[in-house]
């Protein structure tokens, strides 16, 4: 097992004041956005281990971005920093007044990371979003985009259009965190198998302590919910409440966290319960008391037997059993 | 030598940046400055100039390139900072090799002050003068001026409210606690550099300083508190001004240590500083008589009463002077202390009783090199301090000797020895065993508790000698040969002791002054004699006879030194381990 | 407190209307309040847990608009005041409008008297006056102002110098007792997040004897003044409107002991009965009120209310596939054990209890029971105030045209 470890090294990069460790403070160190107006500056390049996903954990480094460490990031360090790099985020603060500076300096870096880890993933958030006015949001990021795509010669690039006041955070980062788990393709063959099965409307597995989308699968119907942004914006309801139930039972929001959660009302039902060691599963059934509470019973089900894999120690990444494990639950439950 | 100062801060967009530096082109390369390497890349040590938040608020030193950066950095955290904190550095640059204790306080102050500024008006982050331009720029040119030609600097600081005040001062370890039978000598003339300022306990103190009084004594004869007498005689003792020595009696042992080859005996300056020392000739006062060192007892000197002093202490204060003294006057033959005429002689010295500032013509030796047999030489004096030895007291060896001894005063014939290294002091410890006393004083058997505890724990320093309680004025030749046997089998067999025959004294009758618990309290082995004698306030032989009487075997140990860790007797204690 | 973040948060279903003076409608304003008002409230909680909402929410919408077909005096109401900037809006916005409590610096201040009408469990107004209107002249009607007042809620800034405040509170006390001798005034200490805690005790001792004494030395003893120490950042104003309100609430210890039954029980720690849209409880059981319970229910209903309407969408596809009870429920179990179970109650409010027994999670079915116990008692207590009402306007709307 330890062999197989994932162990990635995320670069966090981009010009001073930025956001970076405001973003990573809020999505990794339950940090509320309010809060990362007392941060100071980022000296030279501090390095955190965020274990995600039981066994993959990811290695930020997080870059101050002032002039005199860009480069030395380029020059002396340029070894020790750009190699084995798995994903370098590149942030962009769409305030900037310098644009064209911003862009040489971000091709200098991509030069480096093509030189030493040509195969990394690299992802370009524009930031600070919500200091735009809401109708030229979309035009401004998009001329941005182009710009940045331009400028990373040799890398496909994603970008996100950004802000810690809004679910566009969580979105960038689920993108981005998605991209990092070893066997998504896995894990969502048996969702959809597992949604089916229980007639579900949607299923999402979100990661524990970051409350980030780790994947999601909807039915024909559930596909028809006109709020696209509804899993972003479950992740910032669902980590204020856990920010909350810290406050008020004293503990730290690390270590606060849900058992389970039922909600019925006359138009859905929504369970959320803990899943694996490191994730949450929020089903959204229709309404029907009996048909919630064999959708429950079956995830319960599915649960256990998740949980013997893991301990059996046969799943790399994500515990997964055989599939026709939770199929066979499945059925037996409805029956 | 400070090489430069340099005033660095992190600026938000740039990062580590550094503002003012003097000389100009030190650490960064500057448009103005005359095109000459830097003394470093300052890129390679501005993660340590300015370091993480965690790690500001200590001092950092960084050597790279033969130099040594001392900096304590400072973070403030403030809301009216752009990212909410301001950090900056104040660094001076010197040599790697340079000793840099001093500068250490000298950064961490002008960190302080800095700090107390930019809290009160915002002095640093205000100032955006260019580089080399401004008032804090002025102010790191004067301050390595200032320190560098004056060691220290006064430089007021713009609003006229604060003034940079900075001296170099160099740091010394903290001294030796000071006991009670510890004997201060002054290294100094404290005459020249005492005024009525100074401490009151001082003031009382140290006209009894003498090189003889012990502190206990000292304290008594001043009339002073004993514990403020101490700390008095701390400071002295931390600024250099004394020396701390034994209480010398006649009945101490002494013998040369392991610097003993390497000083007197191949001195020559020494053992001429040596001669001019411990000659009569040139004592303040006349000598009484060429005799007068044979001690009234062992009670005048080892400090029991006030009023044990005898006239040879009296005669002797002031030594410090003569160490210091002009040698101007004297050419180098007539230092030479003369040997006493013969057994029953004498008239040498005491004829030649006068001051030294007329000694040339009445000096009636001619002081040629061949005429060794008239005057103690080098060679002479050399020999003196090597028939010291262990088992051998003061007392013996100056009948040995006497002739030699007689134009030479002895307690600073010891002093010298003890103050240069060369010589240390064999203190005696009374150790109980906790056995009952063998029935005959001349018991040849040692019980084995001796074994066990006495030695077994000491064997390290070679040096105990277990031998019989006596008295240490009528020590015999026996018992030094005891001692002698004794060490020679010292390495690992306990046997020795019981071989070599000490009588491990019994004494039934009842001392009715000292009970028995009292003195037991001192009976553990790490208590010397000089320690009893001094607590009790008893005299060396009353405390002899009083062990005598002690109920249970006492054994009296010879070693060197004193068991206590903090005991710092002179400057050359930790060497003086003898040669085994 | 919520982040300040807020998601196409719906407004309330709260119609303003602007008012100057004569109470003259402004149609234009209420209609687009009311636009916004259909188009976002199908999301809001209330709306889908009542069944064909789309036709109750215009009727309700549209009946009022028409201030006039029910007689004002039947409402309470809430009269806001103080000097101004004093926090009077800002109140008014963060309770009543779910406005993020840093949104509010930007509030203009308010120039004419600001009148919302409040359709929940009961209806009220609130009427938010500008701090330098002289009502006290002659030229205004005490009686419009004054009659049917429920309570005055007067707003003092504790970070400014409160004297003239209090001065001018004073003089409206004893200028209105005269006319009204049973009003209840309430003094909002306000802006205290500001202060020290120990500031904040002197603050609110100077205040409160400088009140007494004044009113005692114009002869007024006793005088029926409530004080509490408020801020919009944190829940102490949402604990200060509650206290206000309840005592609006005729049967209030009818509920009170109802709730302190339900709650022994079912070994409840702590039961509040919610106003869903405004937060503000309008009985709870007899416990002390803990601040931590309050804060987590209060927070628990923005998250049902959030999560429904990320899933309350309307699709012809989408059906129910069995028999369900038609009001929300809804249940956590934090990582303590700690359970914070919802119910909805009916329309506008919701009971929401914190629960500490670890037996709680094996008998929901009987807690379950219990709550919709309490609920049929509660529709009964209420049911001679507003059920009526809907009655006779539902028979107003079917007789109208």
């Amino acid at each position: 097992m330890d062999a197989r470890k994932k162990k990635r090294k995320v670069l966090l990069m981009g010009k001073s004041g930025s956001g970076k460790s405001s973003m990573r403070s809020i999505i990794f160190s339950n940090y509320v956005a309010k809060d990362v107006r007392r941060l100071g500056a980022t000296i030279d390049v501090e390095h955190s281990h965020v274990k995600f996903m039981g066994n993959l954990t990811l290695n930020l480094w997080d870059c101050g971005g002032q002039d005199a460490f860009m480069e030395t990031y380029l020059a002396s360090q340029r070894g020790n920093i750009f190699s084995d790099v798995a994903v370098l985020i590149y942030v962009f603060d769409i305030e900037s007044r310098e644009v064209d500076r911003d862009m040489d300096t971000y091709n200098a870096i991509i030069d480096a990371l093509r030189e030493f880890s040509p195969n990394a993933y690299v992802f370009c958030l524009v930031h600070k979003m919500d200091l735009i006015q809401g109708e030229h949001r979309q035009r401004i990021y998009e001329e941005r985009s182009a710009l940045i795509r331009s400028r990373s010669e040799g890398f496909r690039v994603d970008t996100f259009g950004s802000s810690i006041w809004d679910q566009s955070l969580y979105k960038a980062w689920a993108g981005i965190v998605h991209k990092l788990i070893p066997n998504l393709t896995v894990i969502e063959r048996f969702l959809s198998a597992f949604a089916k099965k229980i007639d579900a409307e949607e299923v999402i597995l979100f990661e524990r302590s970051t409350f980030l989308t780790v994947t999601s699968v909807s039915s024909d119907i559930g596909d028809l919910n006109p709020i696209f942004d509804r899993h972003e914006r479950l992740s910032n309801i669902m980590k204020a409440f856990k920010h909350c139930a810290a406050r008020n039972t004293s503990t730290t929001p690390a270590s606060a966290g849900f058992v389970v959660m039922h909600t019925k009302t006359p138009q859905f039902n929504i369970f959320l319960g803990r899943f694996t060691d490191n994730t949450y599963i929020f089903l959204v059934v229709p309404p029907g008391e009996a048909a919630y509470n064999c959708a429950v019973l079956n995830t319960m089900l599915a649960r256990e037997g998740f949980s013997k894999a893991a301990a059996s120690g046969r799943t790399d990444g994500f515990p997964l059993p055989p599939p026709e494990t939770p199929d066979d639950h499945a059925t037996n439950g409805s029956a | 030598m400070i090489k430069a100062i340099f005033y660095s801060k992190f600026d938000t967009q740039e990062g580590p940046k550094v503002v003012h530096q003097v000389p100009d082109g030190a650490i960064v390369p500057s448009s103005t400055a005359p095109a000459q390497p830097l003394f470093l890349p300052f890129s390679d040590v501005s993660f340590f100039v300015i370091p993480r938040q965690e790690l500001c608020g200590n001092l950092l030193q960084v050597c790279t390139n033969g130099y040594r950066i001392l900096g304590y950095p400072i973070c403030m955290k403030s809301a009216r900072y752009d990212r909410n904190e301001f950090i900056f550095n104040f660094c001076i640059v010197l040599a790697e090799e340079d000793d840099f204790s001093t500068y250490r306080s000298v950064v961490q102050k002008i960190a302080d002050l800095m700090h107390a500024l930019e809290e009160q008006n915002g002095f640093l982050s205000r100032d955006f003068s260019k580089s080399g331009e401004g008032k804090v720029h002025s102010l790191c040119e004067m301050l390595m001026e200032d320190l560098n030609n004056y060691c220290e600097c006064m430089i007021p600081i713009a609003d006229d409210l604060n003034t940079l005040n900075i001296k170099l001062f160099p740091i010394y370890p903290s001294p030796p606690s000071v006991k009670a039978w510890h004997v201060p000598l002054f290294t100094v003339r404290y005459q020249a550099f005492m005024d009525e300022n100074w401490d009151l306990t001082l003031q009382r103190i140290v006209p009894h300083i003498n090189g003889v009084h012990s502190v206990r004594i000292i304290s008594i004869l001043a009339d002073t508190d004993f514990s403020l007498t101490c700390r008095a005689i701390r400071h002295l003792l931390y600024y250099g001004c004394l020396f701390i020595l034994d209480i010398f009696s006649f009945s101490a042992i002494y013998a040369p240590t392991a610097q003993f080859s390497s000083t007197i005996s191949s001195d020559e300056s020494m053992q001429l500083e040596c001669a001019r020392y411990v000659n009569t000739r040139f004592a303040p006062h006349p000598p009484i008589g060429p005799r007068t060192p044979l001690p009234p007892g062992p009670a005048a000197t080892s400090g029991g009463s006030g009023g044990g002093v005898s006239a040879l202490a009296s005669s002797l204060t002031d030594p410090a002077a003569s160490i210091s003294r002009d040698e101007s006057g004297f050419d180098a033959e007539e230092i030479w202390p003369l040997l006493g005429e013969t057994e029953d002689g004498g008239t040498n010295g005491t004829g030649k009783g006068i001051p030294s500032s007329n000694s040339p013509e009445d000096e009636v030796v001619p002081a040629t090199p061949g005429q060794g047999h008239r005057v103690v030489d080098g060679v002479g004096i050399v020999e003196l301090y090597a028939s010291l030895k262990q088992g051998q007291s003061v007392k013996q060896w100056y009948s040995t000797h006497s002739r030699e001894l007689a134009n030479i005063d002895i307690r600073r014939f010891i002093t010298f020895g003890v103050i240069k290294g060369f010589l240390y002091r064999v203190h005696k410890y009374a150790c109980a065993t906790g056995q009952p006393a063998p029935s005959t004083r001349s018991s040849n058997i040692l019980p084995p508790a001796h074994i066990s505890t006495g030695p077994s724990s000491r064997t390290t320093t070679g040096t105990n000698t277990p031998y019989a309680a006596s008295s240490a004025g009528d020590e015999t030749p026996f018992s030094a040969a005891a001692r002698r046997d004794a060490s020679r089998e010292r390495s690992g067999s306990f046997h020795s002791g019981s071989r070599s025959g000490q009588g491990v004294g019994v004494f039934e009758e009842e001392d009715d002054e000292i009970d028995d618990r009292t003195i037991s309290k001192y009976l553990d082995g790490t208590h010397s004699f000089d320690q009893i004698c001094t607590e009790l306030e008893i005299s060396e032989r009353d405390l002899t006879v009083r062990l005598k009487r002690y109920p249970g075997e006492v054994l009296i140990l010879h070693r060197h030194g004193q068991p206590e860790p903090e005991d710092g007797k002179t400057k050359g204690n930790t060497q003086l381990n003898p040669d085994p | 407190m919520r982040e300040p973040f807020r998601p196409n948060m719906p407004w309330p279903a709260v119609e303003r209307s602007w008012l100057i003076e004569s109470d003259v409608e402004q149609p234009i304003v209420g209609d687009r309040q009311s636009s916004l008002f259909k188009s976002e409230a199908q999301l809001s909680l209330e709306q889908h847990l009542q069944g064909n909402h789309q036709v109750g929410t215009s009727a309700h919408a549209r009946s009022s608009l028409v201030p006039d077909t029910q007689p004002r005096d039947a409402k309470p109401r809430l009269l806001l005041m103080g000097l101004r900037r004093s926090g009077k809006s800002s109140i008014a916005s963060v309770v009543f409008h779910k406005m993020p409590p840093n949104e509010t610096l930007f509030l203009e201040s308010t120039t004419r008297i600001q009148k919302d009408s409040i359709h929940s469990f009961m209806d009220f107004q609130v009427w938010d006056f500008p701090g330098q209107l002289e009502y006290l002249e002659p030229s205004f009607d005490l009686e419009d102002i004054f009659g049917s007042l429920g309570a005055l809620v007067w707003v003092i800034d504790a970070q400014d110098d409160y004297l003239d405040s209090v001065a001018r509170l004073n003089r409206t006390i004893l200028t209105v007792q005269q006319y009204y001798p049973g009003i209840n005034v309430e003094v909002f200490i306000h802006k205290v997040d500001g202060l020290s805690d120990e500031y904040r005790q002197d603050t609110f001792q100077d205040i409160v004897q400088r009140i007494s004494d004044e009113l005692s030395d114009a002869g007024y003893e006793n005088a029926p003044v409530h004080y509490y120490l408020t801020s919009i950042y944190d829940y102490s104003v949402f604990e200060a409107f509650s206290k206000v309100i309840q005592k609006l609430i005729p049967n209030l210890s009818t509920l009170e002991n109802l709730i302190t039954t339900l709650s022994n029980n079912c070994g409840f720690e702590k039961t509040y009965l919610f106003d869903v849209l405004s937060k503000i409880y309008i009985a709870s059981d007899t416990r002390p009120v803990d601040m931590a319970c309050y804060e987590m229910c209060s927070d628990y209903i923005d998250v049902i209310v959030d999560i429904s309407e990320l899933y309350s969408w309307d699709h012809p596809l989408r059906k129910a596939k069995g028999e369900q009870v038609q009001e929300a429920e809804s249940h956590v179990i934090l990582h303590d054990e700690t359970m914070i179970h919802l119910m909805e109650m009916n329309k506008y409010l919701c009971l929401v209890s914190v629960i500490r027994n670890p037996e709680a999670k094996e008998k929901k079915g009987l807690i379950d029971m219990n709550c919709r116990t309490f609920q049929d008692a509660l529709n009964e207590v209420f049911s001679r105030s507003w059920e009526q009402e809907q009655e006779e306007q539902a028979a107003r709307d079917h007789g109208g045209p």
